[in-house]
């Protein structure tokens, strides 16, 4: 095989079928004609490092192939790329959050603080890799895409409180959920996050509350159903797990659910009465859900709540001890936060009954 | 990045949408990859064959150009021609570089 057939097939190997036989008939051609005329010049045949060095001046051959490709040349490119790196961000503080709050959980349940520190730490940063690898993947799908997605072009004002999210700075967060610090004071008073915004915001964090429920996600290095939760000396464990192998699956589909609910949410922004129906079934899905976990799962056994009087009761004491003694029962939070935790869902119940009768929803209205 | 490489980057920049209309306009007259190479060196432009031989498949998908492979010096070539779009598209292209440039010499003056 001479040097001109291995630059050749090298090139080759990297195109696709289709044309590859007539790329590399016009690279041979235009190849020995500069050969020729080199030759000419000089009044000789050329040595092997001289037609090297003409295919060197071609250019490598992965380059030289890419070149002829039909589809684009980057992974992401310049129109798609501020949203990877928009998407990546935002993943990124919610992964933040969840582990702040998984380190917090740790400590509280008995676990030593600086172990808790450096597995959070380490799941962080598996975690960052997945969804930066995840995003990737997404961003190089819909980049070959022959039409791009239509919140590139279809967006609007009102929704761009939400991009500050981004602005990965306390300021920057509290004025994009609504807050407005910093801000100045004529779009302060205006400001407030749209529906669409709202929905988006809500899909992007049940996605990866839902990608850590379900493992893909692990923070803490431990998955959920093997920690271990000892509080003040009261072994937790075993109801944990339980309760988490009872209800891994409907938490599943709920996340499932929930995304897809609020995709559908963003894109159709006008569909109140819709909204409204959705809305209902995933609050009454949550309102069972937490009172199951009060009233009868391994959990509420464990925690020695019977009934909803119980439940009531133990809250109450909670805060009265809590406010005179200054010492608060982890228990009794616990309780205390499943009985809040009913009335959430409650109330997205009446307020979605209101927008399902009277297909308003006041958010939708301009802001003055 | 030096005054040198900042001048070269925006050179290349500068000259890179005037090629198409510089292909166009050799291939009034048919042409093979090589030969139209030396054509647009003598000219002062030169082209690297992993962008002209690229510029001119897109050019002959958008059917701006036709070609054929002929015989030719023992070698079986392929020949690019401008077909009758091409005529039109480069008419156009060239009212429009006149403007821009009869635009930037005001500009520049």
């Amino acid at each position: 095989m001479t040097l001109i057939d291995r630059y050749l097939a090298a090139v080759a190997a990297q195109l696709s079928a289709a044309g590859r036989d007539d790329v590399v008939a016009e690279l041979r051609d235009d190849i020995m004609s500069r050969i020729e005329a080199r030759q000419e010049g000089l009044g000789r045949d050329l040595t092997p490092d001289e037609i090297e060095t003409i295919l060197r001046e071609i250019g490598h051959p992965l380059a030289v192939a890419a070149r002829f490709g039909s589809g684009p040349q980057q992974l992401i490119g310049p129109e798609l790329f501020p949203w990877w790196m928009f998407g990546v961000k935002v993943g990124l503080i919610v992964l933040v959050a969840i582990t702040l709050f998984s380190v917090l959980i740790k400590t509280i349940s008995g676990q030593d603080l600086s172990q808790a520190i450096g597995q959070g730490f380490a799941s962080l940063f598996s975690g960052a890799m997945t969804l930066i690898g995840v995003a990737t993947a997404a961003g190089y799908i819909i980049e070959r895409q022959g039409e791009k997605p239509s919140f590139i072009t279809n967006w609007r004002v009102r929704d761009l409180g939400f991009f500050e999210v981004a602005r990965l700075d306390a300021e920057g967060f509290n004025h994009a959920l609504g807050s407005g610090a910093g801000a100045p004071e004529s779009v302060r008073k205006t400001q407030r996050m749209s529906p669409v915004a709202r929905a988006l915001s809500s899909a992007v964090a049940a996605a990866v509350l839902t990608a850590w429920w379900a493992g893909a996600i692990l923070f803490g290095g431990v998955p959920l159903n093997e920690w271990v939760v000892v509080v003040a000396g009261v072994d937790y464990t075993h109801a944990v797990r339980e309760t988490v192998s009872l209800i891994f699956w409907p938490v599943v589909v709920y996340g499932v659910s929930r995304v897809l609910f609020d995709v559908f949410r963003a894109a159709n922004p006008r569909a109140v009465r819709l909204a409204a129906v959705g809305d209902i079934a995933l609050a009454c899905a949550r309102f069972v859900f937490t009172a199951w976990l009060l009233l009868i799962s391994p959990l509420s056994r464990a925690l020695e709540v019977g009934d909803l009087r119980q439940a009531l009761e133990r809250t109450w004491d909670t805060v009265q001890t809590g406010f005179q003694s200054g010492v608060w029962s982890l228990s009794g939070i616990v309780v205390m936060i499943m009985v809040m935790s009913l009335l959430e869902p409650a109330g997205r119940i009446l307020i979605s009954l209101v927008r399902l009768v009277t297909g308003v929803d006041r958010r939708l209205e301009p802001s003055r | 990045m030096g005054e040198a490489e900042t001048f070269e980057a925006l050179r290349l920049e500068l000259r890179r949408g005037s090629l198409v209309l510089a292909v166009l306009a050799r291939l009034r007259s048919e042409q093979y990859g090589y030969s139209l190479r030396m054509a647009l060196a003598e000219d002062g432009i030169e082209m690297e064959e992993s962008t002209l031989y690229p510029l001119l498949r897109r050019l002959e998908s958008q059917g701006l150009l036709t070609s054929e492979w002929r015989e030719e010096a023992k070698r079986k070539k392929r020949f690019y021609r401008l077909s009758a779009e091409g005529e039109a598209v480069l008419a156009r292209l060239h009212a429009e570089w006149r403007r821009i440039s009869a635009s930037l010499e005001t500009v520049l003056a």
